[in-house]
């Protein structure tokens, strides 16, 4: 119980927000946040814990999203099992592209930019297909019953989403702990040297990328039932593969709490900087490029790494060596 | 659709688009084989480039093709500083955090752009943008010329450099052994921050050869970005051969595939061989094993 | 009494957020400076600026913040896709909102009680479009039979294309090819190979300003001359810029699309102020100054900072001071019925409106005269 006890507290904590506050402004903020949380803890499961860097798990969202809303849309499936399917949707295409690319032996940025290409050849199937509604998009028509995974208020969606938060950083500890997990911290370590002493690294990783793909499939199914609308660019531009890696590794990457340390802080960061740049058009996100670039100078091993090193000084923190991941 | 009259012009106008691609690419691929990161600022510092070509133009008179002279160097001196005293620095060093410096460099920088020079589209007139060349079927305006035969020339030339100069035997040591080099007495520092600073000049020689016939505004350079990356990857990382080719290849894959399966399906066609390519050959066309 | 002024005024649609930006911000200030509004007792507009970064997720969290800032109602939106997020947030809180140029036709269609389309949506602006066409050509003794189309591949000119395939047939056109492509592109190349292949009597581009214009200095280059140039809700076909960078490619171009009516003084008088502030005068500036002044004159009538009282107001409009050729305003659904786009053609450097005849200043040139 005790291996669990932090996400407890932390649930626990986010769980009371709208019992402080009912602003729907706040609430709103969560939402987004907890949304990239879920996408980025997705990605930290692979590229934190087992070093492959995706910059595509667009992938991931999108199928799920687009698999939630046209199910509904055009085969009148409940939303809630639509979204299960979603969930498994973008899991089944995690599973073929690690397959395929890990068959191959595909490493460091080889893998990264092959992510990044299936990604883009799903959005540009997606903005032609007949079935996604092509360029115009999918709208899930309005429908504000429960029954429909359609609210009224913003605090069922944010119960929601910190529900499934709270699963996936459950189910992350829980890898953390297993024999699996070791094995997938060992493939990141060395790779050779994981396969010398009988690790089935391929299995390893295709296990990893297949989780790792149904935790970003789960909130892309939220995103189509939060917003209601996808298109090709929403679903499967880079905005949220680079979201997705953005949140694990400002957060820290390879910690349970990473993504959601870092989603919370790069969002904060986001409207820190609206406030501060008033409304000239650019100047919020010229600071926000800024302070990230510093953030990154400041603390090199995200925010999590950034406590550790603060309660723990002069830890010897021996990184890869490898630095080139060719 | 299978005539020469159509087959010829597009075969021809890939190459040219290419030689962009691959100007570009050679920028990034530098980068890559010596630092081994991944340049996501590249993008943003394309733009800047444009907008300055943009700027010498209308505020200076200066032609583009003539602007290359100052905007290189120029360019090469912004590269070799933001390496040496941002991204080095701040990265400490680790993959992660070059990933997010470079993104963070291009938020900002694209943002800047869109601060200090809104985001209206910018064109300019040349007299001899309209001009073209026939040949046969095809006509090919005369800026696309121009960028074909200087992407060539700065594809030998920096092939020239690393195979010649001191600089470029520092830099080919660094990026296969860089302990070996620091042991030698290399100044690795000062070879990353000279490998972006290239990478970086590349840049805006690109910029100056697509201004006369493109567009710049805040976002303009990211078209360019994505397809850089697969033309990198299927060159081999770190060859300047492997992208001059893969560069050309991208461009003539392109707009076949445009031609065939049409404009928005016909960039699967890129995306499609890039994969391919690497599940066949993870190293890319022309570079060493991973 | 508090306004929300919604644009995406960074990110890839900044421009034109920036010019709808421009229309709403000067609309308010020439509402101020006239008195405020007068059945408030002269209560001053106070606009709450929001970026909505040219993603949904964007204006969903600005629409969040302007209504917990108490607005009384929202303009803008531009894009559809942001439209779609932004009125349905502004539905959770019966948040009236006047949706400036998105148009799609969902945004409407759907439902929302609080939503208001000024401006046409797709199906009027094909429907026009066609009709012209077809007027166009007949006038001219029908030298066209052939068209291509080219649009770009999101929501708002595959929208169109879809139902300009569906309806050119029946109106005696045969579509040769219809050619998709992505924003952005880097080039026009292929396309206008295969235009130059095909050789159509008429080439329909949909796509934004920075596209159009790469097509349409590509065509010039290429020498490529049909019969005519013939936008629908073409990026700059009617944009002021583009007659005045490029001149020559722009020449004799006609475009359906958002204009407003040049009979108009006001219009016109608006028109010299934005051109002396060095902006052009893009529908964006004009469409969201309109939406303002429908709004500012729901204000009076409502008398009331009620949002349901607001609501009425607008549903029951009749508003006809705007700066567009729609006439008096009426909504149906939330969709002003008056609301349809006119042709406008390239000539003499200029940009002139040639049908529909009671705002005509100049009679289409087709088919284009040789160069």
């Amino acid at each position: 119980m005790k291996t669990y006890l932090s996400i407890i507290v932390v649930v626990a904590l986010l769980a009371a927000v709208p019992m402080v506050t009912t602003s729907n402004v706040v609430l709103n903020f969560l939402v987004t946040a907890l949304l990239i949380a879920l996408a980025g803890q997705g990605w930290n499961l692979l590229g934190g814990y087992g070093g492959q860097y995706s910059f595509g798990h667009a992938a991931f969202f999108g199928t799920a999203a687009y698999a939630t809303a046209i199910l509904q849309v055009r085969y009148g499936l409940n939303a809630w099992v639509g979204s299960f399917i979603g969930m498994a949707a973008g899991a089944l295409v995690g599973a073929v592209i690690g397959a395929l690319t890990f068959r191959s032996g595909l490493r460091g940025s080889y893998f990264s930019l092959v992510t990044l290409a299936f990604a883009e050849v799903l959005r540009i199937i997606a903005s032609v297909a007949p079935i996604t509604g092509a360029g115009v998009g999918t709208l899930i028509p309005l429908d504000l019953h429960a029954r429909a995974f359609q609210f009224q208020s913003r605090t069922p969606f944010y119960f929601i989403a910190l529900a499934l938060v709270a699963v996936s950083l459950t189910v992350i500890r829980a890898i953390e702990n297993s024999r699996f997990g070791a094995y997938l911290v060992a493939v990141r370590e060395n790779e050779d040297a994981a396969s010398a002493l009988g690790v089935d690294a391929f299995s390893v990783k295709l296990c990893a990328i297949t989780i790792s793909a149904a935790i970003t499939a789960a909130a892309g199914c939220f995103y189509a039932q939060y917003f209601l609308f996808i298109d090709a660019g929403i679903a499967y531009g880079p905005w949220i593969s680079i979201d997705a890696l953005l949140a694990p590794i400002v957060g820290g990457a390879g910690t349970v709490f990473g993504p959601l340390l870092g989603a919370l802080a790069i969002k904060t960061l986001g409207e820190t900087t609206k406030l501060i740049a008033a409304d000239a058009p650019g100047l919020d996100l010229m600071f926000y490029g800024l302070l990230l670039v510093g953030i990154v100078g400041l603390a090199p091993r995200g925010i999590a790494g950034l406590s550790r090193a603060i309660s723990r000084p002069r830890r010897s923190s021996i990184s890869t060596p490898d630095g080139s991941r060719g | 659709m299978l005539s020469p009259v159509i087959l010829l012009p597009a075969i021809l106008n890939g190459l040219m688009t290419g030689a962009i691609y691959a100007l570009v690419a050679l920028g990034l691929t530098l980068i890559y084989g010596v630092l081994h990161i991944i340049n996501f600022a590249h993008g943003a510092l394309l733009t800047a480039a444009m907008f300055a070509a943009f700027f010498a133009y209308t505020l200076l008179g200066l032609d583009p093709y003539l602007a290359v002279f100052v905007l290189a160097p120029l360019f090469f001196v912004a590269g070799y500083a933001l390496q040496r005293f941002v991204i080095g620095p701040a990265a400490h060093g680790e993959d992660r955090n070059f990933l997010l410096v470079t993104l963070g460099l291009a938020v900002l920088i694209e943002n800047a752009l869109l601060y200090f020079f809104r985001a209206d589209t910018r064109t300019i007139d040349l007299p001899y943008a309209f001009n073209v060349i026939e040949l046969g079927p095809a006509f090919i305006a005369v800026p696309r010329i121009v960028a074909f035969v200087t992407v060539i020339v700065v594809a030998l030339a920096l092939w020239a450099i690393m195979q010649w100069t001191d600089t470029g035997k520092a830099i080919r040591a660094v990026a296969r052994e860089k302990l070996g080099a620091e042991l030698c007495g290399i100044n690795v520092t000062h070879i990353f921050a000279i490998t972006f600073g290239l990478g970086t000049a590349c840049v805006a020689v690109a910029a100056c050869l697509l201004i006369p016939t493109y567009y710049v505004n805040p976002t303009a350079g990211e078209a360019f970005v994505l397809i850089a990356f697969t033309v990198v990857v299927l060159g081999g990382m770190g060859s300047v051969a492997g992208a001059l080719i893969g560069g050309l290849c991208v461009g003539v894959i392109e707009s076949l595939s445009s031609v065939f399966f049409g404009e928005s399906l016909g960039q699967i066609g890129i995306f499609a061989s890039f994969i391919v390519t690497l599940l066949v050959r993870p190293s890319g066309l022309f570079g060493a094993r991973a | 009494m508090k306004i929300g002024v919604l644009h995406p005024v960074s990110g890839a649609l900044s421009y034109s957020g920036q010019q709808g930006r421009l229309g709403a911000t000067m609309a308010i200030d020439d509402i101020n400076a006239a008195g405020g509004i007068k059945a408030l007792g002269g209560a001053k507009i106070d606009p709450m600026l929001g970026d909505a970064q040219s993603t949904p997720d964007g204006g969903n969290a600005e629409v969040e913040k302007m209504n917990a800032a108490g607005v009384c109602a929202v303009v803008g939106g531009y894009a559809s896709a942001i439209c779609l997020s932004a009125t349905q947030t502004a539905a959770r809180y019966d948040l009236p909102y006047v949706v400036d140029v998105g148009v799609v036709d969902s945004i409407v269609t759907r439902g929302l009680k609080n939503t208001f389309r000024f401006g046409p949506g797709f199906g009027v602006i094909a429907k026009t479009a066609l009709e012209n066409l077809v007027t166009i050509n007949d006038q001219a003794g029908k030298p066209a039979k052939t068209v291509m189309i080219v649009h770009e591949d999101s929501a708002f000119g595959a929208g169109l294309a879809k139902l300009l395939n569906a309806q050119l047939p029946d109106r005696g056109f045969q579509v040769l090819e219809t050619i998709p492509h992505p924003t952005p592109m880097r080039e026009f190349e292929s396309v206008v190979l295969k235009i130059k292949a095909q050789n159509p009597d008429i080439i329909i581009p949909a796509n934004y300003y920075n596209e159009y214009v790469l097509l349409a200095r590509t065509l010039q280059q290429q020498r490529v001359r049909p019969k005519g140039i013939y936008s629908v809700l073409g990026g700059a076909a009617s944009s002021y810029k583009f007659v005045k960078e490029f001149p020559e490619a722009a020449k004799y171009i006609m475009d359906c699309n958002h204009w407003f009516d040049p009979k108009n003084p006001k219009a016109l008088a608006l028109k010299k102020r934005v051109e002396d502030k060095g902006q052009f005068y893009t529908y964006e500036v004009y469409m969201n100054y309109s939406c303002m002044l429908l709004l500012a004159d729901a204000l009076e009538r409502a008398a009331s900072t009620d949002r349901a009282k607001i609501t009425d107001a607008l549903a029951t409009s009749t508003f006809s001071g705007h700066l567009m050729p729609y006439g008096p305003t009426k909504f149906v659904n939330g969709q002003n019925q008056g609301a349809a786009p006119v042709n406008t053609q390239v000539l003499d450097n200029d940009i002139q409106v040639i049908l529909p005849a009671q705002f005509a200043s100049a009679k289409p040139v087709f088919p284009m005269p040789p160069a």
